[in-house]
């Protein structure tokens, strides 16, 4: 049985990905057949490679169909429940860098901090006759760090796209989003809170724990593990 | 059992509500936050409105209760038993529960009294002997917070925290510990320290206008204005020794219930402050938890039992069968107006688990 690995099949993380694998003496081919989502490693009869959508990655992992997948910390965590029990972070590979933040209007001036926030969601319902409202895609991430600041009483609005014009577009209150550089933040008229900062992503190697290793395969993921670590 | 403690329940408690087991998610969810979600069952129907596994009773009994007392002032007791749908980390994801609501009367002593008796009334019909009942308050808590003159921005975070006696103790400690922070340099710290509410609008005003964010769509530059007020004071505030060993002090009272009245009396004489209403009630309850034959020994006054859920206000209470808490119940006069009632609805009621019940066995 080969060791497969999946690695995401579009755009700039593709890429990266790619590269830094072919830095690590593993040459991933572009299939013969571009609609094929299957490859190989040049030389490398041992190991498949799958390419997926970085979401796909991360609920290929929670499931083991694949054993090795290079996705963000944050989908990985966003879709898998318990995450540190299904599957473990081999490697930071250093691209796709991005964090996971709480933002609120700029004009906001009395909420800088969680706490600040738990106070205003308080008496939200109290004085505006309903909850404060999240923008987020992350209902996960969102869920459980609302829940350690020990916030309860606010609703999460489904966002999957241009989630920080939600405020000014009167559809939410406050986000939690992605952000590599804070400038959409900032030109949208938000600000990240003190400690909003739920998450530092970058593209990582996740191993899942779900999937069936051999011997081998586990003398195959360190390979790889050492390959890429010495190239990142 | 479960049929024997409903149908003594339902001699007590004759009103009927049909709660399907497939509810509308938003009134959990409106009442009780989204951190509910994680805990319920949502499913969604083809038309995407969302629904859920009936995590509970209470709030869709309070709904049919608010359609059915349109335009009056009608006052029920309902009884009611079935299955709950909880998610659990492991084990079991179904639960049965038997309750009591008691919805719409405005005597609140003789209800919470009630409410009590007719809970350990039925655990001693169906077998249970020696129940012991925990009670406490969330109003003679609110007195001792205010009694201390905190900021208010304080003292409603403090009355929030009551019932999570861990979220209490961490706010006395930063609040005693913390020092008197810096107020910053910045325009609105300075508004802020001035008092000027009119300058701090126009300044968050403004920033609303470069945001495009509608004045009217959330919160209101006055809101904001003042709240930032109240945090700069609250940067000023420090608690003393004495207010934190006031609060530590009340919340480790716990003694059985003849004598809570006269510990209650000691502790506000020994701290200058007055229990007002909130103490004639409690008085008052325990007065009538005597005469209608409640056994006072076996009735324990413990001020830290509260629940952290804005609808829950006066009295709550606790059952235990040995060292299982088998059923729970209070006050929450103010669930029915959260749920959309236009008047408000007194409301007292307590629900039995079944499973803990038979694990108490």
């Amino acid at each position: 049985m080969s060791l497969v690995i999946a690695v995401p099949s579009k755009g700039r993380l593709k890429d990266k990905a790619l590269n830094v694998f072919a830095n690590a003496g593993l040459q991933i081919e572009e299939p013969a057949d571009t609609r094929s989502y299957q490859s190989t490693v040049s030389g490398r009869d041992d190991i498949e490679i799958a390419f997926l959508s970085a979401s796909e990655i991360a609920r290929e992992l929670a499931v083991g169909s694949v054993h090795l997948g290079i996705t963000g910390e944050d989908l990985a965590r966003e879709t898998i429940h318990d995450t540190d029990q299904v599957v473990d972070f081999d490697l930071k590979l250093g691209f796709g860098q991005a964090d996971v933040v709480v933002a609120v209007p700029d004009a906001w001036i009395d909420v800088s901090t969680m706490a600040d926030l738990d106070d205003v969601a308080a008496d939200y319902r109290a004085r505006y006759g309903r909850r404060l409202r999240i923008a987020t895609k992350y209902w996960r991430l969102t869920q459980n760090w609302f829940g350690q600041h020990g916030i309860g009483v606010y609703r999460i609005v489904e966002s999957l796209g241009a989630t920080e014009g939600a405020p000014a577009a009167g559809s939410a209150d406050a986000i939690v989003d992605i952000t590599s550089t804070g400038s959409t933040i900032r030109a949208n008229n938000l600000k990240v809170l003190d400690d909003g900062v739920i998450l530092h992503s970058e593209a990582n190697l996740i191993a899942s724990r779900q999937a069936t290793w051999s011997a081998e395969l586990q003398a195959l993921r360190q390979e790889v593990l050492s390959r890429l670590a010495a190239h990142c | 059992m479960q049929q024997a403690l409903l149908s003594h329940l339902r001699q007590v408690a004759p009103d009927q509500a049909d709660i399907q087991i497939i509810q509308p998610a938003d009134p959990f969810l409106e009442t009780a936050g989204e951190d509910l979600r994680r805990r319920i069952f949502i499913t969604e129907s083809i038309d995407g409105f969302v629904h859920c596994l009936r995590p509970e009773f209470t709030i869709p009994i309070c709904l049919h209760h608010i359609g059915i007392s349109a335009g009056s002032n009608q006052k029920s007791r309902y009884a009611y038993g079935g299955t709950v749908f909880r998610q659990a980390r492991q084990g079991a994801s179904e639960f049965m529960q038997v309750g009591l609501e008691d919805l719409g009367n405005a005597d609140r002593v003789t209800t919470d009294v009630a409410s009590i008796h007719d809970l350990t009334t039925a655990l001693s019909n169906t077998g249970f002997d020696g129940a012991q009942v925990t009670l406490g308050d969330q109003d003679l808590f609110a007195v001792v917070v205010e009694s201390l003159r905190l900021p208010q921005a304080i003292a409603r975070r403090l009355v929030r925290s009551f019932g999570a006696p861990e979220l209490v103790e961490a706010q006395i400690e930063r609040l005693t510990d913390k020092g008197i922070a810096q107020n910053g340099e910045g325009l609105p710290d300075q508004l802020a320290l001035a008092g000027d509410v009119a300058g701090l609008v126009a300044h968050v005003e403004a920033k609303m206008q470069a945001g495009n964010l509608a004045i009217q769509a959330g919160r209101s530059p006055q809101a904001i204005a003042e709240r930032m007020i109240e945090k700069i004071q609250e940067n000023q505030f420090q608690l003393d020794a004495q207010s934190a060993d006031i609060l530590r002090r009340y919340l480790a009272m716990e003694v059985p219930m003849a004598e809570a009245p006269a510990a209650l009396l000691r502790f506000a004489e020994d701290t200058d402050l007055s229990f007002g209403l909130a103490g004639k009630e409690f008085f008052q309850r325990v007065a009538a938890m005597d005469s209608a034959g409640l056994d006072l020994k076996r009735i324990t006054y413990k001020a830290s039992l509260g629940r952290n859920l804005e609808y829950y206000s006066g009295v709550l209470f606790e059952v235990a069968v040995g060292d299982v808490v088998v059923a729970g119940g209070g006050r929450y006069d103010r669930l029915c107006s959260l749920l959309g009632s236009d008047k408000a609805i007194p409301a007292v009621g307590f629900s039995i688990s079944m499973d803990r019940l038979e694990e108490a066995l």
